[in-house]
């Protein structure tokens, strides 16, 4: 269970994501209790042993999941998690199955873009780039299940990226990748996202340290004993 | 509207895919919806002709008729005779007592013919059916169907034989002929040749519409009066009745048949809908994760069943058009009526309730998915 304000970041207030006194359980496991956490533009990665609740944070804060007590704050013009901020203002790599399995690549970003409002234009530009820049340019008539888990996952990132969303939530982006695909997606986080976008990524990869802006360490509100527990 | 079309266009494929893979989830889904379609469709087409059936015979004998058949008296009884009993009724319509013979007269080519024999008191009701009948120069009559009108046919009767004029029989005696070639002998003549046992008979046709039924009422009291122990009376009075019970009774069978059949397409669509949305969860999911609605989702569900149902009621009209004549005229009814040609029970104008049936069962059968569509997406997606 996670308690507590950490981070902050007042200078960029109008832009910040603020979860207040976030109360949520899965049945009658209790993951937050009022739980508190502002974050800035820029990345954040947040850090965690399996189960502290990293997953379920971006879940709240995308409004995948309700908070039995609390609220999710977003910068404007969405306030809160909603349907239109979903399909306008988020993009969301999940840990797995990201990709509609009956579409091929192009599908599956054009769909996105589309719910998202933009022009056939400027989604063929975006998506072209995209791919050029995820070394995807090759696979985009191709369905996920003729591809390789790195270049599903760098597909995931397109597809999170194609909206240049103001809020980005990765879930364990380079979980099981590669140094080459890891770094693929480091570079285009640290190069593609806009000043203003606020992105989170939870994640255990110590590789993806180096282009957090800040770093969220659940373990370090975790009692001793729960230390233990968990190792065990 | 791009967005809608790329993702209906997605979920056809999804629909597609998954028909593809599992065809046998198709075919039971649609067979079994067929099967439950055509019985209703051959209930509710065996009620419509039965209905028919009543109607035409209404039609036929005129509802304003009736016939009364009595048995002979038991030995010593006494009883007044019908055509005097009844008499007075001859002023509120077409009154014709006459007898019926128990022994079959036998025509030139051997066909055996019922008798009727008609005394005075019936001329004034013959002379008003039968067009020139003052005119008739012969021993009898023969009402006949497919015979030369005015032929003159040799009939024996016992040892007897009679030159009689043969006439087409006019609709109205229907009651009487039963559609079949009878002999008619004026009793002066019939007295003669000393034949015994015969069936007391009267055909009634009154004036005034919507009367009969009193004066069957009527006819009933005085025969119990009198001490008529065995009689029948057989008018389309009764057959209004039986028409609207059988009406009634179609009504029943259609709401339990309805229910039967809603209640089974729900079991089986509802069952295979969420067996496949629980494969389909993690796609699903993620199209909700996009801010997709669960309403466009759960219209993928709802299109298929009702896709799947409408081919099957489809199928089903089809099938029972093919096979309808050959049930029902196996099942007795008349070859005239079995035709579509004739009645045709399967027109899509006559097939609301089915219809509605079947789409508030196809609806009804997702709703289990819409249920499932509404588990927050962070649930269903890691």
């Amino acid at each position: 269970m996670v308690r507590d304000k950490t981070v902050t970041q007042p200078d960029a207030e109008s832009k910040t994501v603020s979860c207040n006194n976030l109360r949520f359980s899965y049945g009658k496991e209790l993951v937050f209790d009022s739980f508190s956490c502002d974050f800035g533009a820029g990345i954040t990665l947040i850090k965690g042993y399996s189960g502290c609740g990293k997953s379920t944070l971006l879940k709240l804060i995308a409004g995948y999941l309700s908070p039995k007590r609390g609220s999710v704050k977003l910068p404007l013009p969405w306030k809160k998690p909603t349907k239109k901020f979903q399909r306008e203002g988020l993009g969301f790599v999940f840990q797995q199955l990201n990709l509609l399995p009956l579409a091929n690549l192009s599908s599956n970003l054009n769909l996105v873009a589309s719910l998202a409002g933009m022009s056939g234009r400027a989604t063929r530009e975006r998506r072209d780039f995209l791919f050029d820049r995820l070394g995807l340019s090759e696979l985009k008539r191709k369905k996920p299940s003729n591809l390789s888990g790195g270049q599903q996952q760098r597909a995931a990132v397109a597809r999170a990226l194609m909206k240049n969303p103001p809020i980005l939530l990765l879930d364990e982006p380079t979980s099981g990748l590669d140094d080459t695909n890891t770094e693929v997606i480091k570079n285009i986080l640290s190069d593609e996202l806009s000043e203003e976008c606020t992105c989170i990524v939870s994640s255990h990869d110590h590789r993806l340290e180096e282009i957090a802006n800040e770093i969220v360490d659940f373990n370090r509100r975790l009692p001793v004993e729960r230390h233990f527990e968990e190792m065990a | 509207m791009r967005s809608l079309i790329l993702i209906a266009v997605y979920l056809s494929k999804d629909i597609s895919k998954r028909w593809l893979e599992t065809p046998g989830a198709v075919l039971a889904r649609v067979s079994i919806a067929i099967s439950l379609c055509l019985l209703f469709l051959l209930m509710q087409a065996g009620f419509i002709l039965a209905e028919h059936a009543i109607e035409r015979k209404i039609e036929s004998f005129g509802i304003n008729s009736m016939i009364l058949r009595t048995s002979p008296p038991g030995s010593g009884a006494l009883r007044p005779e019908l055509s005097t009993l009844f008499e007075p009724l001859a002023e509120e319509g077409l009154y014709f007592p006459f007898s019926s013979l128990f022994s079959l007269a036998e025509l030139s080519n051997g066909e055996k013919v019922r008798v009727v024999v008609y005394g005075e008191d019936a001329l004034p009701a013959l002379s008003e059916m039968i067009d020139g009948f003052d005119q008739l120069q012969a021993d009898a009559f023969l009402l006949a169907y497919g015979y030369p009108e005015s032929l003159i046919e040799r009939v024996r009767l016992g040892d007897n034989f009679f030159d009689s004029v043969v006439v087409y029989p006019p609709p109205v005696l229907r009651f009487v002929t039963l559609s079949k070639p009878v002999l008619f002998i004026p009793a002066s003549k019939f007295h003669a040749i000393g034949q015994k046992g015969m069936q007391e008979s009267l055909f009634y046709v009154s004036d005034e519409p919507g009367k009969l039924e009193q004066v069957i009422e009527s006819m009933e009291a005085v025969l119990e009066e009198e001490g008529f122990q065995r009689y029948n009376l057989t008018s389309p009075v009764q057959w209004v009745g039986e028409l609207k019970e059988l009406k009634q009774t179609r009504i029943k069978a259609q709401a339990l048949g309805g229910a039967f059949v809603g209640l089974l397409v729900i079991l089986i669509f509802g069952s295979i809908a969420v067996f496949e949305y629980r494969q389909n969860i993690f796609a699903t999911a993620l199209f909700k994760s996009f801010g997709l609605s669960s309403f466009h989702l759960a219209v993928r569900y709802l299109m298929e069943s009702l896709l799947l149902l409408g081919l099957a009621f489809y199928c089903a009209i089809e099938l029972a058009e093919l096979i309808h004549e050959f049930v029902f005229a196996l099942a007795g009814f008349d070859s005239e009526l079995v035709t579509l040609a004739f009645v045709n029970p399967y027109l899509l104008s006559d097939q609301r309730v089915l219809l509605g049936i079947l789409g508030v069962a196809g609806f009804v059968s997702v709703l289990p998915v819409f249920l499932g569509l509404c588990k927050p997406v962070g649930k269903s997606l890691g």
